[in-house]
This record gives structure tokens, C-alpha cells and sequence, in this order.
């Protein structure tokens, strides 16, 4: 039971980290639109 | 989109249950046989992923259209992703069944050797950026694939060279219906998974791009 | 054929005049076998520890040969040549190079690890060329694709070994088999899956090197 739960809870790890890098850098991209948007509005 | 998401994760959830209480024990290797319903899948979707990378890469370099060139940069990440687990299940799943974390027989080895070529791939990606970093991933890409029937027969002759201990289970008769359908899930869960991803991370390179182009024009 | 003679005369000019490429590699190699001799000497890991050495050596040259161009590598394109000429030119010269490294790096391994490798020189210089020959291309593929990238010598080996790997395992059984005196037809296969590596690599050379350096 130990190993299928380590195999189980590895596999939900690795799901996991490549979702959060992809909620990072969506958060980066965000970032990167506002701050064209408020050098336009100032342009 | 958002119905391929919730689709998926519906998929992954079902699955699991049904891997997990549902699916009955194997009679001889026990409990720690239900790793298959994470195992099989990643290595499906991860060669997936390999086949688009490889595709992807001939039509970039055939066509110059920096979409295939996203969509083969997304895959490649992904199939990393998918080898990892791949290779992190299956140690767990050898160390009760046949008693070592590691063999190197031919698909073990051919897959970790893979898992260090689609590395380099990104690293290639991360440390040349531009059309440039994009046409030698490409190239890196194609002859990845192409590399892989010569990693093979190169781990079998391994083997033949040095005789491994361990026993190894003759394949089998096909998997009960009662395993199957668990398993052909599971399969579905981690493709539906895989596009969603895809999906997501060449749409966040493409606003990426969009976003460069127009910082520079300003 | 005339312009890859020129091409490959030019190089090996340069590099006549410099020494740079040869010098680091043969340092480079010279230093692997005695650290892989004092670590662990016999006859058993003689053909492990070549293999090792060659790609390790093959590596650290062939990140160089490219590097030698870096000013002219445009000039070079520009020329009236055809781009697989060039790849053929470098393919070549790397693997002359990485020829010389090995044949004299061959009186250490004998030294060293096992008397054995006197004997059969003349067998042993099959897997010898068909090894020198994959990775002279694969090198120099994979260095034509990174000269331009940050951390190019760091890049190189982390690229071109997994790669290179069943031509490597493939070549420690031929050698192995050959320093064990089996007859060549029983390390057919190893020999045969060397063939199709460089056949593999010389090809996708020819055919990708043109996408590889363009601008």
C-alpha cells in the first residue's frame, strides 16, 4: 500500500508543480499587460 | 475549452477511484499492481508528446510558422513532465515486484536516456532564445525521435552483455476486463490531461510573443 | 568535393598553425586515461574507459572547432557554397582530429589496462573509425546548433552524450569483444548498430545543417 501511494502521490506532485509554473507565469503575463497599460495611459 | 478541462479532471478523478477501490487486486504481485493505472498512461502520453515534438518540428522547419514552434516547445515540456512520471512510478512499482529500483533493461533505459535528451531540449530552448534557439530545438527534436529505435537495440546488447538477476515477468495473458477498462480510462484521463496543457501552455507563449513584439515596437 | 577539400585544408591550416584544438583534447584525453587507470586499471575496463575518454575529448574539440570560426562562420556562409559542404568540411576535419587523439591515446590504454590491445590493433581500428565517425557527426551537428547559444562548452555534452549513447555502449561491446579476442563476427551487431549511427547522423547532418547556421 505504501508504494501505491507513493507512486499515486508522485505522479499528483509532478501534475501539480508543472500547474503551478503555469499559474506563475500566467501571473507573470498579467503583470507584463498592466504594465503596458499603464505606459500607455500615461503615453 | 472549459468543458475539455472539467472533462479531463472528471476523467482523472473516475479513474482513480475505480483504479484504486474498484479494480481488483492482482493475484500475485498484490496491491502495489495498481501503479499500473498511473504507469501505462504516463508512458502513453508521454511518447504522445515525443511524436508531436517530433512533428511539430519537421512543419516548423518545412513551413517557418512559429505556432508549430510553440506547439513543439509545449510538448516537449509536457513530454518531460510524463517521463518523469513515468520513470519515478515505474522505480516504485519495481522496488516490491522485482525487488531493485532499477534495471537496465531495454525500455528502462531507453526511456531515461530519452528524459535526458528532451532535458538538453529545453535547456537548448532556455539558453538560445529567438528563431535561432527555435531551429536547432527543432533539430534536436527530430533527431531525438529518430535516435530512439538505436537506444533501444543498443540497451538490448547491453543486456546481452551483462545477463541481469532480476526476473522478469514473461508478458502476461491480456489484462482481465475488469483491469482494462480501469486502465483504457486512465489512458483517456492522462490524453484529455495532456491536451488541456497543451492547450494552455502554447496559448501563454503565443500572448508571450505578442507581448515581446509589442514592448519592442513601443 | 573540391570546395569540402578546401574547406577541410583550410581548417587543418589553422589548426596546424594554433594546435589549440588538439593540445586541449589530447591534454584532455591524456589526463582521463591516467585517471581512469589509477582509479581502476585491468583488463576489463580498457574499453569502457576509451569509450569515456574519446567522448569526453570529442566534446571539449568540438566545441572548439566551431568556436574558431565565430568571426568568419558569416563569411563562410555567405560564400558560394553549399551548407552541407561546410557540415561535411567540419564533420571531417573534427573526426581527423579526434582520429589523431585516438591512436595515440592507444599505447596508454595498453600501457595501462591491458597488453591485449597490441595484438589486435588492426581489428580494433573498426570500431575505432565507425566510433570516430558518429561522433564527429553527431558533434558536430549538435555544435553547429549551439555556437551561438549562452554556455555553449557546458551545452555541448549534456547534448551530444545521451545522444551519442547507444553508439558509445555499442562501441565498448565491439572493443570489449575484440580486446577479449572474439572473432568480428560475433560483435556483428554492435558493429552494425555503429553503422546506422553514422549512417543516421551523417545524414541528418547533411540534410538539417542548412536550417542549423542559418541567420
Amino acid at each position: 500500500m505504501a508504494y501505491v501511494s507513493a507512486a499515486y502521490l508522485l505522479a499528483a506532485l509532478l501534475f501539480l508543480a508543472y500547474v503551478l509554473s503555469l499559474r506563475s507565469r500566467q501571473r507573470m503575463i498579467s503583470d507584463m499587460i498592466e504594465a503596458l497599460r499603464q505606459r500607455e495611459g500615461r503615453a | 475549452m472549459r468543458a475539455l478541462i472539467i472533462l479531463s479532471v472528471a476523467l482523472m478523478l473516475f479513474g482513480l477511484c475505480w483504479a484504486l477501490l474498484a479494480a481488483p487486486t492482482e493475484l500475485f504481485q498484490g496491491v502495489p499492481q495498481r501503479i499500473m493505472y498511473v504507469h501505462v498512461p504516463s508512458v502513453i502520453a508521454a511518447y504522445t508528446a515525443l511524436l508531436v515534438v517530433f512533428v511539430a518540428s519537421v512543419v516548423y522547419l518545412w513551413r517557418r510558422d512559429s505556432n508549430w514552434d510553440r506547439v513543439a516547445q509545449a510538448s516537449a515540456e509536457l513530454g518531460v513532465l510524463f517521463i518523469s512520471m513515468t520513470l519515478a512510478s515505474g522505480a516504485i512499482w519495481g522496488k516490491p515486484v522485482w525487488g531493485t529500483w532499477w534495471t537496465w533493461d531495454a525500455r528502462l533505459t531507453t526511456t531515461l536516456i530519452l528524459w535526458f535528451i528532451y532535458v538538453a531540449y529545453l535547456i537548448v530552448r532556455a539558453w538560445a532564445p529567438g528563431p535561432r534557439g527555435a531551429r536547432a530545438a527543432a533539430v534536436i527534436g527530430i533527431v531525438g525521435v529518430l535516435d530512439i529505435p538505436l537506444i533501444h537495440w543498443s540497451a538490448l546488447l547491453l543486456r546481452t552483455l551483462h545477463p541481469q538477476p532480476t526476473v522478469f515477468r514473461a508478458a502476461g495473458p491480456a489484462l482481465p476486463g475488469s483491469m482494462l477498462v480501469p486502465l483504457v480510462i486512465g489512458i483517456g484521463a492522462f490524453l484529455a490531461v495532456y491536451a488541456v496543457l497543451m492547450v494552455l501552455r502554447t496559448r501563454q507563449e503565443r500572448t508571450l510573443q505578442i507581448l515581446a513584439e509589442s514592448l519592442e515596437g513601443s | 568535393m573540391s570546395v569540402i577539400r578546401l574547406l577541410v585544408a583550410k581548417d587543418l591550416r589553422l589548426e596546424w598553425r594554433t594546435r589549440e584544438i588538439l593540445t586541449t583534447m589530447g591534454l584532455l584525453a591524456l589526463l582521463l586515461v591516467i585517471v581512469l587507470g589509477a582509479v581502476k586499471s585491468g583488463p576489463g575496463g580498457a574499453p569502457a574507459a576509451m569509450w569515456v575518454t574519446y567522448a569526453f575529448a570529442a566534446t571539449l574539440g568540438f566545441t572548439r572547432a566551431f568556436a574558431i570560426e565565430q568571426d568568419h562562420l558569416t563569411g563562410l556562409l555567405m560564400a558560394p557554397i553549399d551548407r552541407s559542404a561546410v557540415f561535411a568540411a567540419k564533420a571531417l576535419t573534427n573526426w581527423v582530429g579526434l582520429t589523431v587523439v585516438q591512436l595515440f591515446s592507444l599505447p596508454l590504454f595498453g600501457a595501462l589496462f591491458t597488453e591485449a590491445i597490441w595484438g589486435r590493433l588492426g581489428a580494433l581500428l573498426l570500431p575505432l573509425a565507425l566510433g570516430g565517425v558518429g561522433l564527429a557527426a553527431a558533434g558536430t551537428l549538435f555544435g553547429g546548433l549551439i555556437v551561438q547559444a549562452r554556455l555553449r562548452e557546458a551545452l555541448l555534452p549534456i547534448l551530444m552524450l545521451p545522444v551519442a549513447l547507444p553508439l558509445v555502449i555499442a562501441a565498448v561491446g565491439a572493443t570489449a569483444g575484440i580486446v577479449d579476442g572474439l572473432p568480428l563476427p560475433a560483435i556483428g551487431p554492435q558493429l552494425k548498430l555503429m553503422f546506422l549511427f553514422d549512417i543516421l547522423f551523417v545524414t541528418a547532418g547533411l540534410l538539417l545543417f542548412d536550417f542549423v547556421v542559418e541567420e
